[in-house]
């Protein structure tokens, strides 16, 4: 019986793309329901800091994998970007790369302060610098979430992220 | 600082160019006009008693001399003495003599001065320095962002317009039978962006290709531009959050200069205590996560709890997990008053639980094969580089700010010999080689750590006894007012600070009153960058030594924990 209703959903579900409608492209849940995510780190440019902090979520302490999230080597496996600090004009290239290399659905999260696009520019002291860019905008509109704070504590980090799926 | 020494070289500057006065009273400032006299002096220059701080190149085609001047920096390895080399290149010109053959720590310096000023080093030294280490494919290559004739919204507008040329990540040539491996710049793990272009025969490394700069944010320019002398101090913790403390205070010593103020002792004892505080929870971080590089996840985990204890204290006692916004020109303000013995308590609590955890994977047969004989940065290659900090000491190189240079609450005897082993407190010269923590293998740079968390919780210790008798133990703000004089328009003056990495180094030249004109960052990484190309490559000239295995590059990286941002700037 369980299986004919996965059966079934798996059909439905691919009908409205037939016709060109996406349905909920924010939710990341799988069919099951689970919400365990993959994300790729990548450094823009950042002061270190919210990577300690990101480093620190791994600790016993957070224990970041009890909540079937983890960090991943490559971009391949992931589902969400979590992009940390200003992005440099030499890491441009970089950055869409990584991006590019995802695969769909992709997402992508900001955090600490010097990331914040998704309000329309960052207001740290990077912003105007000569050697800073704004994200690309095809990475700007995957932008689902940002993460405020120099750097934002661990468990704010934390509570973000368990919130990703109804973001 | 010995007359002697201050009197021996002063006088023997005097022969080669015009002697300036420094702001400082342990400088000796040299202007050296003709390339023969500059190097003629440098010749003069030995190695072992000079070591080479910072080089600064500066655009002063608007100022009085009308050039570019480059401002070689050197620190007495021996006496509390500074000298600066102060060289106008010639009017209309952007060559200069090189000090490479005589001093190699130079390479990083005029590397970036090519990129951003434009200035090269001449022949046959010009061959070797290529543009590319600071600015990539992306910019174009006559731009030179550290040069004052454009405006940063001209800069904006050149670079908005600019098409990036497809260009091959530079590369040196491959031996016959290796292969390149590049790793990064996106690293596997959660760490900053950086390129290593791994020449490999089999798991031999044979030479390394180092690529930073992706996180060249302009620092240097924005202070220059957006910030004045009162505000520098928080773009100065941004440089690298993990040493904010140190780049704070290198930069507002910089800045008291200038403005010759005196910072009280209240606020000198804590600068030096959250100093301290930043070395340690630094140390306990390195060694969790360098063990983890070898396996040891239990040690790990338990060093990422005392870690992240460490770090919830400093939020506790200074309203900021990494002690962010408390330094500032002219003392230190906190958010509410120090709670000297809650700090007391579980300061020694925490360094007694990573203590009895470090000394025992340091003690386990299995952690020092992995980590004896690993990743050698023997004592001549670390000289050579002009390596400074944790890297040079663990390679036998006593070199220590606080020793060396002491200010503030370390130019107190009393409280800088809890820094100090009893054999060294006694008497014994630190450039005794006194056991394996000198051997300059990755074993080496733990078991420094280690012993440099048991110091400073001594040192700390010491400040809070001290700190109990204030009475101005309850106060939060701790600054006296700092005024810029106009007399000293287009002075410079020199701050530092040893961070747990090493020596941070500001040279802050005045505007107008209170604005900047030029601010040189150097982080000790700058220099240490180079020392692990050498922990890794084996040097030619020197038959049978064992090259690096590419499996023991993530543990040898991990043992110097060098910084990508404080080089990238």
């Amino acid at each position: 019986m369980q299986r004919h209703a996965a059966l079934l959903w798996l059909i439905l579900s691919r009908i409205p793309a037939l016709f060109g409608i996406q349905l909920a492209t924010k939710t990341l849940a799988t069919p099951t329901g689970k919400k365990s995510i993959f994300i790729r780190h990548l450094d823009g440019g950042s002061t270190n800091a919210v990577e300690m902090e990101l480093a620190a979520l791994t600790n016993p302490i957070y224990d970041l994998n009890q909540y079937g999230i983890r960090f991943v080597a490559s971009p391949r496996h992931a589902d969400v970007l979590l992009i940390t600090g200003p992005l440099t004009r030499n890491m441009v290239h970089v950055a869409e790369a990584t991006f590019d290399a995802m695969p769909s659905p992709k997402r992508i999260v900001t955090a600490g302060d010097c990331a914040d696009w998704l309000h329309g520019g960052s207001s740290c002291l990077f912003a105007h610098s000569y050697a800073t860019v704004p994200l690309p905008e095809e990475m700007r509109q995957a932008i689902v979430l940002h993460i405020p704070g120099d750097p934002p504590a661990p468990e704010r980090i934390l509570q973000a992220l368990l919130t990703l799926p109804t973001a | 600082m010995s007359t002697q020494a201050f009197q021996e070289v002063y006088h023997r500057a005097s022969n080669f160019g015009e002697l300036l006065n420094p702001l400082e009273q342990n400088q000796v400032w040299l202007q050296v006009r003709h390339p023969e006299r500059l190097l003629a002096f440098a010749e003069q220059l030995k190695p072992a008693e000079w070591a080479m701080v910072s080089v600064v190149g500066n655009d002063e085609r608007e100022l009085e001399d009308q050039c570019f001047k480059i401002y070689y920096i050197l620190s007495h390895q021996g006496e509390d003495l500074f000298l600066t080399i102060e060289y106008p290149l010639e009017f209309g010109h952007t060559v200069y003599p090189s000090l490479y053959h005589l001093f190699p720590a130079v390479d990083p310096f005029e590397r970036e001065m090519c990129d951003l000023l434009g200035l090269m080093p001449a022949a046959p030294r010009s061959s070797q320095v290529e543009r590319g280490s600071w600015l990539h494919a992306a910019y174009p290559t006559d731009l030179y962002p550290l040069r004052r004739d454009l405006t940063t919204a001209q800069l904006v507008q050149i670079l908005v317009t600019y098409t990036p040329r497809p260009q091959p990540v530079r590369s040196s040539p491959l031996a016959q039978g290796t292969r390149l491996f590049p790793v990064g710049p996106v690293h596997a793990g959660i760490i900053e962006s950086g390129r290593f272009g791994f020449h490999i025969g089999g798991e031999a490394i044979q030479e390394l290709d180092l690529q930073l700069g992706y996180k060249h944010k302009g620092i240097e320019r924005i202070f220059q531009t957006q910030l004045n002398l009162h505000d520098g101090w928080r773009l100065a913790e941004q440089v690298a959050s993990d040493s904010a403390v140190a780049h704070a205070l290198a930069y507002c010593h910089a800045v008291e200069t200038l403005a010759a103020c005196e910072v009280p002792r209240p606020a000198q004892l804590l600068r030096a205590l959250l100093l301290e505080l930043e070395r340690i929870y630094n140390h306990v971080g390195d060694i969790g996560t360098l063990v983890h590089d070898v396996a040891f996840d239990l040690v790990a985990a338990e060093l990422a709890c005392v870690r992240e204890e460490l770090v919830r204290l400093n939020d506790t006692v200074m309203g900021h997990r990494y002690l962010k916004g408390r330094i500032r020109p002219g003392g230190i303000q906190l958010v509410h008053p120090l709670n000297a013995d809650l700090l007391r308590i579980r300061l020694r609590a925490l360094t007694q639980r990573f203590g009895g955890w470090a000394e025992r994977v340091l003690g386990m047969t299995s952690f020092r094969d992995r980590a004896i004989g690993t990743g050698v940065l023997s004592k001549t290659d670390a000289n050579a580089v002009g390596a400074v900090g944790l890297t040079a000491r663990a390679s036998g190189i006593a070199r220590d700010f606080r020793h060396l240079h002491p200010i503030g609450a370390f130019a107190d005897p009393a409280l800088r010999l809890r820094l100090l082993d009893p054999e060294q407190a006694h008497g014994v010269s630190p450039n005794a080689e006194f056991d394996e923590s000198t051997a300059g293998d990755v074993y080496a740079r733990c078991l420094t750590r280690l012993r440099e968390v048991a110091h400073s919780t001594e040192f700390i210790e010491a400040v809070l006894d001290e700190w109990r008798e204030l009475p101005d133990r309850n106060e939060t703000d701790l600054t006296v007012p700092v005024h810029f004089k106009p007399e000293q328009n287009y002075t410079a003056a020199l701050g530092f600070a040893e961070g747990w990495r090493g020596d941070v180094v500001y040279w802050v030249m005045q505007d107008k009153l209170d604005q900047i004109y030029r601010c040189k960052v150097r982080d000790p990484s700058v220099l240490n960058w180079q020392a692990l190309r050498r922990a890794l490559v084996p040097d030619p000239s020197r038959a049978g030594r064992a090259a690096a295995m590419l499996p023991d590059f993530p543990v040898i990286n991990k043992s110097f924990n060098l910084s990508y941002t404080g080089n990238d700037l």
